[in-house]
Parts: structure tokens; sequence; C-alpha cells
């Protein structure tokens, strides 16, 4: 390769091996990081990525303290509340399964989709406000913990253990990706960095004393609880709280959860996630 | 004989890890200022300006990514990451200071897929800040 033609893939901020060019499909995308990170940790196979950073052999001497902690899970109170929430009528007496197919069961795999009646895309957490909106409810205001996250474990425990499979199967769909793609690769901030320099380029590396998970996996374990948030009263978060918070270590500026950035974000990661179980919620340091 | 040997390999074995800095230092007098103490000491000289400027989280913030190798390493400073390689010897492995200069202005110059930040180019820190850490980068 040239000198000219890897300045102008950096340009792009691609690099290590996820190049956007033309012939790359979302198939041949998915291939491509995956085979990444199996090729980078040997040891993981690729139905470990569900416990994010755990799974890493750089975080091996810490991992016993995560095991502890799992003895008695910090965010048992969360599921209960969730789903206690997610049993609760309405005012009308109906509840959350009467908006979705199958009362929700095994749905979470294949979110976040494009959907050609509503001509939107679709969250968990947006649909779950749909759905209270729909019912002469008010929605949930705080997208990023609290009840929402709550009742985001309690969809995706309706799914637990299952792996995730969405689909691209629109142009709508294809587009969004291709948008989520470009967030995950391009340097932001003042400190311009991408996630992919953190999280594809340096997984497993430490930056000050935190070891940097795997892109691969990032998601599944969602909302987590993590002892970082737990500082200040509101250990649970949603995944787009996270995006935020890395998006505000390189100084850019954090947007709004359910925006549409970070929704397609949410997409490329969750379509790179394909086959890798949900482990919903999960604890994290 | 035996014992002190056993100690210089296990200074080795440490030092090729690329973590001499986590060695107590023998002389407390002589070890760098934490980020505290920077703060309260308000150095005047320009490398350990340049030091207090490399520990602090919001400017430098070198030791997210590098360790630096000194016998002078404070020992209350917490770890340091290791996605950047460990500073030591950089004179003699930078004999040519614009070069030392220019990795820490914009790294992408060298290295366009750096997961270094341009700290000159994207004005993180000062002009005199860059100055100060490559002075004190020549004492280690
Ligand atoms: C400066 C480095 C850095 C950058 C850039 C960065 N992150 Fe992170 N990220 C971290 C650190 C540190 C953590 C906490 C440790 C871990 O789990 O990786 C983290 C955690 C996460 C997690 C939580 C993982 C889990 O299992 O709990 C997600 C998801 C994530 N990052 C996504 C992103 C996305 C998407 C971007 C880009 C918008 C991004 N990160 C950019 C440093 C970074
Ligand atoms: C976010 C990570 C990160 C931070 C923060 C960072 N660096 Fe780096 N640094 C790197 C990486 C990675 C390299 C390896 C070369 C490359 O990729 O450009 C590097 C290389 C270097 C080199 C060349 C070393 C060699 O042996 O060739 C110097 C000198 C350097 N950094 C100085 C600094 C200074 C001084 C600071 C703080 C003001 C700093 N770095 C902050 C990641 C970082």
């Amino acid at each position: 390769m040239n000198k000219k033609l890897i300045l102008m893939l950096a340009g792009l901020g691609i690099a290590f091996g996820a190049p956007l060019t033309a012939s790359a499909t979302p198939e041949s995308d998915l291939k491509e990081f995956q085979g990444y990170f199996l090729k980078k940790f040997p040891t993981v196979p690729l139905e470990a990525y569900k416990d994010g950073v755990n799974a890493l052999p750089q975080y091996a001497d810490r991992v016993g303290n995560w095991e502890l902690i799992m003895d008695f899970p910090p965010f048992e109170a969360d599921i209960e509340k969730g789903e206690e929430l997610w049993a609760k009528p309405f005012a009308n007496g109906k509840t959350y399964s009467s908006c979705f197919q199958n009362g929700g069961k095994g749905l979470a795999v294949g979110y976040p989709f494009y959907d050609a009646a509503t001509k939107k895309m679709h969250t968990i957490e947006a649909d779950i406000n749909e759905c209270r909106v729909r019912n002469g409810e008010k929605p949930i205001k705080n997208m990023k913990y609290g009840e929402m996250a709550q009742l985001t474990i309690a969809f995706r425990r309706l799914s637990q253990g299952q792996k995730m499979a969405v689909k691209l199967n629109s142009p709508e769909a294809l587009a969004t990706y291709e948008k989520g793609k470009q967030f995950y690769w391009a340097r932001r901030g003042q400190l311009n960095l991408s996630c992919a320099n953190c999280h594809v380029q340096n997984a497993g590396n430490k930056i000050r004393g935190d070891v940097l998970s795997a892109g691969l996996g990032q998601g599944t374990g969602f909302p987590v609880y993590r002892t970082k948030w737990s500082l200040s009263n509101k250990p649970l978060g949603t995944i787009h709280r996270r995006y935020g918070g890395c998006n505000k270590q390189v100084r850019a500026k954090p947007l709004k959860p359910q925006s549409a950035a970070y929704t397609a974000l949410e997409l490329y990661q969750a379509y790179m996630n394909t086959g890798i179980e949900i482990k919903s919620p999960s604890q994290r340091q | 004989m035996r014992k002190s040997l056993s100690i210089v390999t296990a200074a080795a074995a440490v030092l090729l890890a690329g973590n001499l800095a986590m060695i107590p230092v023998a002389t407390a007098g002589d070890a760098l200022p934490t980020d505290k103490e920077c703060g309260k000491s308000k150095p005047t000289d320009a490398a350990t300006k340049g030091w207090c400027t490399m520990i602090n989280r919001k400017q430098g913030n070198c030791l997210a990514c590098h360790d630096v190798v000194t016998k002078r390493f404070p020992a209350a400073l917490p770890a340091s990451g290791n996605i950047g390689p460990p500073m030591v010897s950089m004179k003699a492995r930078f004999p040519d200071k614009a070069k030392l200069r220019a990795q820490i202005w914009d790294a992408g110059v060298a290295n366009p897929t750096t997961s270094m930040l341009p700290f000159g180019r994207h004005k993180i820190i000062s002009e005199s800040d860059i100055d100060n850490i490559v002075t004190f980068l020549y004492t280690i």
C-alpha cells in the first residue's frame, strides 16, 4: 500500500482491518470484525464476549473479584423492580406485554431494527415509551438510568441466553448501519480518538488503571450496573448512557440518549455482536 | 552476593516489563512531586513543570497510556497504562530533540493510525507545556 493511500484511509478514520471499501458488506464487516478479535485473543471463544472486559486474559488478575461480586449480584433489586414495573397494569388495565408480539419473548435479539410500517428505527427504550403513550401513560423522561433501565432489563431478560440476530433487511436499515459504522471508526473530540482506537486497536490494553474491553460483545450485557456509576448513586445505565460517557472522555459533546446517531451506533454494535448471547444485566467496574 | 544478585535479576525483570517505576525510590527526598505536590509547590524549573503537566489528568495525562521509567518516580502515583511504550532513556533514543517534540505535538504525522493524542495540533496543552515536557524527558 502506498503512503498516500494509507493516509487517505486514516483520514476516514479507518485502520486495523475494517476498511470502508465500496465492496464491504455488513456480512464481510462482521466476519472481519469478529475475526480480528478471535485472532487477537485466541483463548477467548466468541461466546465469552458477553462478559465484556471480564472475558479478556489481560483482566484475569481481577476477574476473581468480579466472580465474588456475582455471588451476591448488586443488581438483584433492579431485576425485581424491572419485573414488577413490567407486570404492573397501566390505568387502562393493560400491561407492557400487550404491546409486543409474543409478550416480548425473544424479541430483544433483533433490536434495534427498522420498521417499514412506522418508517423509523426502533430501540427497546423507545418502544417501551411508545407502549406507555399508546396506553395513555406519560413517557419516561430519563433514558439513561432508573425505571427505563430497569424496564429494559425486564425486556431483554425475555431473551436471556439467546443469540443476537439483528436484521439489516431494508435500504433504511443498511443506511443506518453505515452511519453507525462511520460513527464507530471516526475520530472525534479534542482528544481525537475513535471508538475503534480504544476498543479495537487497544482492546486488552490498560488506560491508566482500566483495561479496555473489546468492541466485540459491547452491549450484550446492558443495561449494566457499574461500580463507578454507583458513586453517584445511579449505578444502573443504558447503552446510550455509556456512549455519552465514552464521548465525554475524549472531550466530544455527548449526544442525547435515543438520538439518531446513538441508535445507528447501537445498530452497528448489535450487528457486530451477531451470535453472542444476551446476558442482562451485568456488573462492570 | 547471592542475595544482591537476585535483587538485580528481579530489578532487570521488572525493567523488562517496563515497570521499574513501581519500585519504591530509595531516597524519598529525590522523588518527583505527585500531582498534589505539583499544585502546592508550584515548581519553576522547566523540567519539573514538564513532569507536572505530564502527570496531571486534565493536561498531559501521559500516564494514562505510558509508564515513565525513572528512579525518581513517586511511589504514591497510581498505576500507569500500557497503550504506548514505556518512556525510558529518552535522550538516548531521541537524540534529535525536534523529533521528540514533534511526536508530542502531533503523533499522527509519524503514524496516521496512532492512538496518541495530537497535543499541540489540538491545543490540548500549550506550546510551552510541550517544551517543558521535552526538557523533562531529556532528564530520564
Ligand atoms: C479514551 C478511550 C475510549 C474511547 C475513545 C471510547 N471508549 Fe468506550 N470505554 C472506555 C473505557 C476505559 C471503558 C470502561 C472499561 C471497559 O469496559 O472497556 C469503556 C467502556 C465502554 C462500554 C461498556 C462496556 C461494558 O461491557 O460495560 C461501551 C459499550 C463502550 N465503551 C463503547 C464505546 C463507543 C461506542 C465509543 C465511541 C463512541 C467508545 N466506547 C469510545 C474507553 C473509551
Ligand atoms: C491515549 C494514549 C496516549 C497518551 C495519552 C499519550 N501517548 Fe504517547 N504514545 C501513545 C502510543 C500508542 C505511542 C506509540 C507510537 C504511536 O502509535 O504513535 C506513543 C508514543 C510516544 C512517544 C514515542 C515513544 C517511542 O518510544 O517511540 C513519545 C515520546 C510519547 N508518546 C510521549 C507522550 C507524552 C509526553 C504524552 C503526554 C503529554 C503522551 N505521550 C500521551 C499513546 C499515548
